[in-house]
């Protein structure tokens, strides 16, 4: 493990996405680089995971059923508890229009699907490094 | 493109002023902004000439490949009071202390062409540590509140993140071949408790000052390096008006400078 690695070794981070295969491989990539890795298929379930046990980071996808990720992070962001956690949009929505929510929204960052594992672990060791 | 391979600072001498002026023209043109029938296929303007003006470079080796320009409020304005000027008067006149962002310009051999700069870390940050030059120098070395700017609606998405909020809407800005515009601002007495909600962006830009190292050295016009730039390699200084002329005069001690100024009168 080098020293990056040993720094963010053991953060946790919650993946958000309706897609099993994108959690899946999502959840292989982040524990192989050393995160505790949690998963929710839905902004509802989210809110249930993030109650328990607070994440270090969301991996947040927009479009999903009963909550969808605009509205989970709109309530994220409201909350004073959870407001600091960083949250890195992962979505196949990247009209103009749904990047200016994100970004009206305080995502962290905000990355269109497909995304490639490098850059968005630069975006990761950014915000918890 | 590594980043590690770029360094960043103000603009030290003539030939990386002119390098600069050079990549806005060629990005301009490319982009449509501008004809490319300028002779001198440099890009500026009279607010060059200012010696309040900092001009910032990215440089590979001894290639400039990205620039930016501050321009501080003189009694000339600022470019964009072309179009936003009412928008402006409402800042100058509670006394806020404004600067216009300008001529930002990328090699465009730099990133590949589909990679949009939100949406990529190495562009992002390449932009990002441009703008901290600019945004420090802006904090401590001209004390400035407010940083404006005049951007095509497209790119809006970039300074919205950064914090910029809208100043004035959709216009088509005849500096830059009729493109539509929209003007933006940067309230820089509020900036560092805004990008608190954004970790990275936070870390990015008020994590550490910039080293003032990076600041050290800024390129001072000589009478020669006026003459160069503003009577021979552009007609600027022929079509100035008498005022912004005396004011250019004024603003050098260099006795050279108002020598050059008087002979074109």
């Amino acid at each position: 493990m080098n020293s990056k690695e040993s720094r963010i070794a053991k953060k946790k981070i919650l993946v958000v996405d309706d897609e099993p295969e994108v959690c899946s491989l999502l959840c292989d990539f982040l524990n192989m680089r050393g995160f505790e890795v949690g998963v929710a298929y839905n902004g509802q379930e989210a809110l249930d995971r993030v109650a328990k046990a607070k994440p270090d980071l969301i991996t947040l996808d927009v479009i999903m059923p009963v909550m969808d990720g605009f509205e989970l992070l709109r309530y994220l962001k409201s909350r004073n508890d959870y407001s600091g956690i960083p949250v890195i949009m992962l979505t196949a929505k990247k009209a103009p229009k749904d990047l200016d929510r994100g970004i009206s929204l305080k995502a962290d960052f905000y990355l269109p699907k497909p995304f490639t594992f490098d850059n968005l672990m630069d975006f990761i060791n950014l915000v918890l490094v | 493109m590594s980043a590690k391979t770029v360094v960043y600072h103000i603009a030290r001498n003539r030939g990386e002023l002119e390098q600069a002026f050079s990549l806005v023209y060629k990005e301009y043109a490319c982009k449509g902004y501008i004809s490319r029938h300028y002779k001198s296929r440099l890009r500026l303007s009279f607010f060059n000439a200012l010696p309040s003006t900092s001009t910032f470079v990215a440089k590979q080796g001894n290639r400039v490949v990205a620039t930016v320009t501050l321009i501080p409020d003189s009694p000339l304005g600022i470019p964009m009071d072309k179009i936003y000027k009412e928008r402006l008067d409402g800042l100058r006149k509670k006394k806020r202390r404004v600067a216009e962002v300008s001529q930002l310009a990328i090699d465009s051999k730099l990133f590949p062409k589909n990679w949009f700069s939100m949406f990529n870390f190495s562009k992002l940050m390449f932009i990002f540590r441009l703008f901290k030059l600019v945004l420090d120098h802006a904090l401590y070395v001209d004390k400035l509140t407010d940083l404006c700017i005049a951007v095509n609606p497209r790119h809006q998405y970039l300074y919205k993140f950064l914090g910029f909020e809208m100043l004035g809407g959709l216009k088509y800005y005849g500096s830059v071949n009729k493109a539509p515009a929209i003007a933006k601002r940067l309230d820089l007495e509020t900036v560092e408790e805004r990008a608190k909600a954004r970790r990275g962006l936070y870390k990015v830009f008020f994590s550490k000052r910039t080293d003032n190292s990076l600041f050290e050295g800024k390129f001072k016009l000589s009478a020669s390096d006026i003459k160069y730039f503003f009577v021979n390699k552009s007609d600027i200084f022929n079509k100035a008006t008498k005022n912004q002329l005396k004011y250019i005069s004024i603003s050098y001690q260099d006795k050279g400078v108002g020598k050059l100024i008087e002979g074109l009168r």
